[in-house]
């Protein structure tokens, strides 16, 4: 493996599981998306021409990825399933149980969300900026900032449903 | 972070919380990178196998057998270079948005479904000039009068032949109905996406 790609991984390999677990409930599938994902970044690398970040580069490529996988998984399981090995185990118990609580019920949230919406709130999520986030969708910048104000009372509506 | 998403702060704190083992993810990245690199080699390799299989048992062979091999020595390398070409452009799309990759997507797919619709005839179509040339060929080529050893080594061929063309037909059948419910999976989702964008 090349020591650009291993810098990637070092880098966003929490950021794809994160894109992972947005589109893939089962645990197993997740991780089999998370792999494709990362042979999907591997083949691309040499591609990267520094015309955005590498950040979004990576970011396009796992949202490419993850709707590719949900077009071929047929059977989606109909129940959540939580998210364990997601938890960074070194944090306090108490600080611990109430990220869990939050994170589980954003992914939650985010899981459901509609695909179109689902690829702008994880690029916001993940702290990419508006210009960047047109750029992707290929949208103006004044839409990304119409759309993500709406997403986020949508998020912050159906959090407190979940709540 | 950048300054226009800073509504967006507390969520994505909440959000980028989540963490995972990195180990663990290298580690399966890394047997898979290999795994797939060990598969190129291996279909490399399997053509110039091929090649000297062919040569090998050419001074054996009857003439049906040779065409046969010949031909697979001729496919061998198209179908390696395919394969390669097939992985190496999976990801091409990555300079287009979500709907451009949908709708790249779609072509691929309709390319696919009429790709296995035609290679589900041709070979349909194979198997049945292979079953009349095995007829001409044991009545008219002379092989009805050979020796029975000759005959066994003539029908265990042509039944290996038709064996591995039902195999191919059932699995370009298969093949060809999961593109074409692909196909529908993504005409609904392209047109739920337009819906909501």
């Amino acid at each position: 493996m090349s020591q650009a790609f291993d810098a990637v991984l070092s880098e966003f390999g929490a950021a794809i599981a994160r894109v992972a677990a947005a589109y893939e409930r089962n645990p197993a599938l997740r991780e089999e998306l998370q792999q494709e994902i990362l042979l999907a970044i591997w083949q691309a690398l040499p591609r990267f021409r520094h015309d955005a970040s590498l950040k979004t580069y990576v970011l396009k490529i796992a949202h490419h990825c993850a709707v590719s996988h949900v077009l071929k998984e047929k059977a989606r399981p109909p129940h959540q399933v939580l998210n364990e090995e997601l938890i960074d185990q070194q944090i306090d118990p108490a600080t611990l149980a109430q990220l869990r609580q939050h994170s589980e019920r954003l992914l939650y949230v985010v899981q459901q969300l509609p695909l179109a919406s689902k690829e702008l709130a994880l690029l916001a999520l993940e702290g990419v900026s508006h210009q960047e986030i047109a750029a992707i969708m290929g949208l103006n910048v004044n839409v990304v900032a119409v759309r993500l104000s709406r997403l986020r009372s949508t998020i912050q509506q159906q959090l407190e449903r979940v709540a | 972070m950048s300054a226009p998403n800073n509504d967006w702060h507390d969520l994505q704190n909440v959000w980028q919380s989540q963490a995972i083992d990195l180990p663990k993810l290298q580690k399966q990245t890394l047997w898979k990178t290999r795994r797939m690199m060990l598969w190129v080699a291996v279909e490399i390799a399997m053509v110039p196998f091929l090649w000297w299989y062919t040569w090998w048992i050419w001074p054996q062979s009857s003439t049906l057998l040779k065409a046969w091999m010949l031909l697979w020595c001729a496919l061998g390398p198209v179908i390696t270079w395919w394969w390669w070409h097939l992985r190496r452009g999976t990801w091409r799309a990555e300079s287009g948005n979500l709907h451009d990759l949908l709708a790249l997507k779609q072509k691929r797919l309709q390319a696919a479904y009429r790709m296995a619709t035609h290679s589900f005839w041709m070979l349909s179509l194979c198997g049945v000039l292979i079953v009349v040339m095995a007829v001409l060929s044991w009545f008219e080529g002379g092989i009805a009068e050979r020796s029975t050893e000759f005959q066994l080594g003539w029908f265990v061929g042509i039944s290996i032949s038709i064996l591995w063309l039902i195999a191919w037909t059932i699995g370009t059948h298969f093949y060809r109905r999961s593109k074409l419910r692909q196909l529908q999976a993504i005409k609904h989702v392209i047109a739920e996406f337009n819906e909501q964008a």
